[in-house]
């Protein structure tokens, strides 16, 4: 395999076809990619191109077709559902662009949760001073609903962070939030994730928001069209 | 890991029960049904147990009908006894001035010891032996109310048994050991005389049906079982009782009723089952982007299904224990009504076996009915998140699941079939209940499937009404179910009552007799018959040899062996004294159907004609031999032909005939039928009583207005009942209507803004409910027809008439209810604001 091994997602030759009534549709059509560990890269595209379908390969939540799938070490594709779990766990944070927050917990409860699934006995402790870090101490015992859009993906990103894993997956993050607060948010991302050295991949359609990652990456139907490490 | 899993849990619940009050109601009322059912058996059981000897009137019961106790066995008693009371009981007519008032009562009379337990109370609390001894020429009588509110007698009039006059002299207010009594004697109603009364009315006549009944109290040191048994086995053919089976007659028809009324509750519970599933279904759809989020936050498979397992059994738990505090209050309630009613003592009791099962039931059923809705639920993938896909998935589970819940079934049927009394009607209860629901579900596809097919391209509020039933989620099948369920019950209830009423009020009066004559001697016989048919238009006198005795072989065999059908046992059972009688002609009524019956002169050894039931139960043939033990002597008989009978026509018949000889050599009495037109029965019935103060003249219209009273008693216990199960039925459509009602909402706002009136809207949805309500009371009216039927010709072996009255008020009832229920939740959803869901949505 000729990828650096300072990568943290290693993509080769990657394939999603899904089935329908239809036939069979092409999602993506020999994906390559290399992330190095502790950069940053957006991704951009127009709608179909396969955006969030790669976001979600890589986040282990969809198997690709064929191809490989090297994630922090771990060969996705050859992964059992209970690995993925696990994976997800330690490796990845997810932030999208409707929050998805459990609307059944505060917002220190929703930011514990990852810890609590590992069992660690200071995950309060540690949502606290997330949620402190976002600028969110005076909200912590708010439910999702009590919270404006701005609050609730600040929840989303303290959530995606608290685990201190080595990748974020943010997919249109600011797409449900005004200018001013799509540029506190991705100050907030772009500072979060550059304070805990995490690999930042980032769809979005706004250049400003692109330019700010080190890396750009271009896809049209369901290819990489351009990309500066290939 | 599993604390991570309650805090979860917990949270979760915490902001998100919307919606449970249906999953609880439809829970508890099963539950509530069951234990109501259960606790208050129990509780009966209970109260027999602790007033045993209060019950019984004593610690040991001996008895025997027609004759007294011998010396020998009076002398042999009195060695273990502190206390002894004897007391006679027998069916005779209460003579009035006007014969038209004259009634068949139970006769009881007691000594001085009466009643060794317990109290004897005669209202306004006089004493009892004041009020039945002698004052002049007449004795006194203590009466059964029902004889008063019925205005037979009334308190001071005078009236008559055999050649005695006696004053009705008080008005019995409690009977200790009246649940005790043997046999029938608790069918009619009491008069209670003293023991010199009945001596002196010229009643005991030997060899009449009279049943001399001790009641004692032991000595200290003798213990009541041991004794007991060694009676048993030293007189065995005395009905020796103790104090721990004061009254097996009531202990089974407990039992009986108990386990039909057990497996009602559990219909309750199983169509409450739909509702719980319904509402475990939508609460997951409030629930499958928590799923989601929990997925992507890494909680793996395993976890998720336990934290949402686990808010389910605590539900389940909390369902459970509101239906038990229900159950129980019903049961403290009506156990009041039924004790002051049937004075039946009640204890309250719920024992630990008791409490288990119905827990173990509830939890089954919550279990069984909400994994598979978890299972789909918990296949929401984690990547809907990004689409905002996540209630758009189409959702199943894996066949693991399926398995389980068949396992579930399987379990749950099994614990039915364990623990029931009657194991056969258990096992067809579950096989019926199996059936209607796999044909109900399978309605529910075909009218879906059907629905699919139709388009009425220009009649768009029917088109949306019609697609409404097949679309994705569509709640059909499940409505069909629940309310087609309860309503099958409820039709199957009433056409089986309507049945019963048309058996007994219109179709046995025409064909039946109109006297039954009880214990007529052979000296009285032709002096009998000449005093019958003196009367004006009497007709049809038939008279037949009454001769009691036992079973011992069947085709050289113990009986019991022999058996081959259970429907049978009854002719050979442990109690089982059968009566037997003789005739040298074909007896009318029978219908041959194997063999010939024997020259009316044959005198040789004794021939049989059985019944087709004794030749099916115990597969016995032409040729075969059946031994009897008849007043102590060994007689056998060959089959000689097997005949057919309809009982219901009350003519009289045996199961076993035999030649006359050699019964006609052996004393006995006999027993007759006679029709007589209305204007001369009750003088013939007084005729026929003044003079034979030992015959029993049973009226049967009133033996048969006691059965319609009986009847008219287990009808309303079984429509309560039925009503519960449809009860469920609403709860699980309510619950539906509810669950559905955002979508329609949504659908109604979306409607509206495209131009549809109010009025539209409501049209269409209303259409859609009363498809459904159509469809369902049709189902419901023709599987509760198919099931009243299958009760009434299977079971009770009459004929079945179809009774469309009954049904066509189920079918609307049905279609009220489906169409009420959803004019109230479709009147819901139009309430919304457009502006909230276009803007969500």
């Amino acid at each position: 395999m000729n990828r650096n091994s300072q990568s943290i997602v290693a993509l080769d030759d990657l394939w999603l076809v899904l089935k329908s009534q239809a036939g069979d549709v092409e999602i993506l059509r020999g994906v390559n990619l290399d992330v190095p560990y502790g950069e940053s890269v957006s991704i951009s595209g127009p709608s179909g191109a396969g955006k969030t379908s790669l976001m979600m390969i890589i986040g282990g939540m969809e198997k690709a077709t064929r191809g490989t799938v090297v994630v922090a070490g771990v060969r996705i594709n050859e992964s059992t559902e209970e690995d993925l779990a696990r994976f997800r766990r330690q490796n990845v944070g997810i932030v999208f662009q409707s929050f998805h927050l459990i609307p059944t917990m505060t917002a220190l409860e929703n930011v514990a949760i990852p810890l609590e699934l590992s069992g660690d006995r200071n995950a309060f402790d540690q949502a606290r001073s997330e949620l402190a870090e976002v600028g969110l101490l005076s909200r912590l015992g708010h439910y999702p609903g009590q919270l404006s859009g701005g609050e609730q993906q600040r929840v989303a990103i303290a959530r995606a962070l608290i685990a201190q894993p080595d990748l974020i997956l943010a997919d249109e993050p600011t797409g449900n939030l005004d200018m001013t607060n799509s540029e506190r948010i991705m100050d907030l991302l772009v500072q979060r994730c550059s304070d805990k050295n995490a690999t930042l991949i980032l769809i979005t359609h706004q250049k400003e928001l692109a330019q700010r990652c080190t890396q750009h990456v271009e896809m049209s139907d369901g290819r990489i069209i351009s990309n500066p490490n290939r | 890991m599993f604390a991570t899993v309650l805090r979860i849990a917990y949270r979760d619940l915490r902001r998100g029960h919307r919606g449970f009050w249906i999953f609880l109601s439809c829970l508890a009322l099963g539950v509530a049904a069951i234990t109501a059912v259960m606790t208050m058996s129990a509780s009966l059981f209970n109260g027999i147990a602790k007033d045993g000897r209060i019950l019984l009137g004593g610690e040991i019961a001996i008895g025997q009908q027609f004759h007294d106790l011998t010396d020998e066995q009076r002398l042999h008693i009195e060695e273990y006894s502190e206390t002894i009371t004897r007391f006679v009981e027998m069916r005779t007519l209460l003579r009035s001035e006007d014969v038209r008032r004259s009634v068949l009562v139970s006769l009881k009379a007691i000594d001085d010891n009466y009643p060794i337990y317990g109290e004897f109370d005669v209202r306004g609390g006089a004493n009892v032996s004041d009020l039945i001894g002698r004052e002049g020429d007449t004795w006194g009588a203590v009466v059964d109310p029902v004889l008063i509110e019925s205005g037979r007698v009334s308190v001071g009039e005078q009236v008559f048994f055999g050649n005695a006059t006696f004053t009705v002299s008080g008005v019995i207010e409690n009977e200790p050991d009246r649940i005790g009594s043997t046999g029938s004697f608790g069918f009619w109603p009491r008069v209670i005389i003293s023991d010199e009364a009945v001596e002196d009315a010229g009643l005991l006549v030997e060899g009449s049906r009279i049943y001399f009944d001790y009641r004692i109290k032991l000595k200290e040191t003798i213990d009541p079982h041991v004794l007991r048994a060694r009676l048993s086995e030293q007189f065995p053919y005395l009905d020796v009782r103790d104090f721990t089976n004061a009254s097996p007659d009531l202990a089974e028809v407990i039992e009986r009723i108990g386990v039909l009324l057990a497996l009602a509750g559990l219909t309750t519970l199983l169509i409450g089952g739909v509702g719980v599933s319904n509402a475990i279904r939508a609460y997951m759809d409030t629930r499958l982007s928590t799923i989601a989020i929990l997925k992507c936050v890494g909680a793996p498979q395993r976890l998720v299904f336990r934290i949402y397992l686990v808010q389910i059994l605590l539900l389940s738990g909390v369902g459970i224990a509101l239906g038990m505090a229900f159950g129980i209050a019903a049961t403290l309630m009506s156990g009041t009504i039924i004790e002051n009613l049937y004075s039946v003592p009640i204890a309250f009791s719920l024992s630990f076996t008791i409490a288990a099962i119905i827990i173990t039931y509830g939890m089954l059923t919550a279990i069984l009915f909400t994994l598979w809705p978890l299972a789909c639920a918990l296949n929401t993938m984690p990547s809907a998140l990004f689409r905002n896909a996540v209630n758009a998935e189409k959702r199943t589970a894996s066949w693991l699941y399926g398995v389980i819940s068949v396992l579930l079934a399987v379990v749950l049927a099994v614990i039915v079939i364990m623990t029931a009394y009657e194991t056969r009607f258990a096992i067809w209860f579950v096989i019926c209940v199996s059936a209607a629901w796999v044909a109900f579900r399978l309605v529910g596809l075909i009218i879906t499937q059907t629905a699919k097919k139709f388009g009425f391209r220009h009649l768009p509020a029917l088109r949306l009404a019609i697609a409404n039933l097949h679309r994705p989620g569509s709640a059909t099948s499940d409505i069909v179910l629940a309310i087609g369920l309860g309503l099958s019950v409820l039709v199957a209830t009433a056409m089986v009552s309507a049945n019963m009423d048309e058996q007994i009020n219109n179709l046995i009066p025409h064909n039946a007799p109109t006297f039954f004559f009880l214990g007529i001697q052979s000296e009285q016989l032709n002096e009998f018959e000449d005093l019958v048919n003196a009367a004006d238009g009497v007709s049809d006198l038939n008279i037949l040899p009454y001769i009691p005795g036992r079973i011992t072989q069947i085709k050289g065999m113990n009986p019991l062996d022999a058996l081959v059908d259970e429907d049978s046992r009854w002719l050979v059972d442990d109690d089982g004294e059968r009566i037997f009688s003789y005739t040298a002609n074909p007896l009318e009524g029978s219908e041959m159907i194997k063999g010939d019956w024997w020259d009316p002169e044959y005198s040789g050894p004794p021939l049989l004609s059985i019944h087709r039931d004794v030749a099916e139960g115990f597969d016995v043939d032409i040729g075969d031999t059946i031994t009897m033990n008849i007043l102590g002597r060994e007689i056998s008989g060959t089959v000689h032909n097997v005949r057919d009978l309809e009982w219901r026509s009350m003519r009289l018949n045996f199961a076993i005939m035999l030649s006359p000889y050699p019964l006609n050599t052996i004393p006995h009495s006999s027993v007759g039928t006679v029709r007589a037109p209305p204007e001369i029965d009750y003088e013939l019935q007084e005729n026929v009583a003044s003079r034979y103060t030992n015959i029993t003249v049973i009226r049967i219209k009133d033996a048969l207005d006691r059965v319609s009273n009986l009847m008219a008693q287990a009808r309303t216990v079984a429509s309560s009942i039925s009503v519960v199960t449809v009860l469920a039925g609403i709860l699980v459509l309510a619950g539906i209507v509810i669950s559905e009602n955002r979508r329609r909402a949504y659908e109604s706002v979306l409607l509206k803004t495209v131009g549809a009136s109010r009025r539209y809207v409501l049209t269409a949805f209303s259409f859609e409910y009363l498809l459904q309500g159509v469809i369902t009371a049709t189902v419901a009216v023709l599987f509760g027809t198919v099931a009243s039927w299958a009760v009434v010709s299977g079971l009770m072996g009459w004929d079945w008439h179809l009774i469309p009255l009954p049904a066509l008020n189920t079918a609307i009832l049905g279609l009220v209810i489906s169409l009420v229920l959803g004019m109230l939740g479709i009147l819901r959803a139009l309430r919304h604001r457009p502006l909230t869901y276009l803007r969500d949505g």
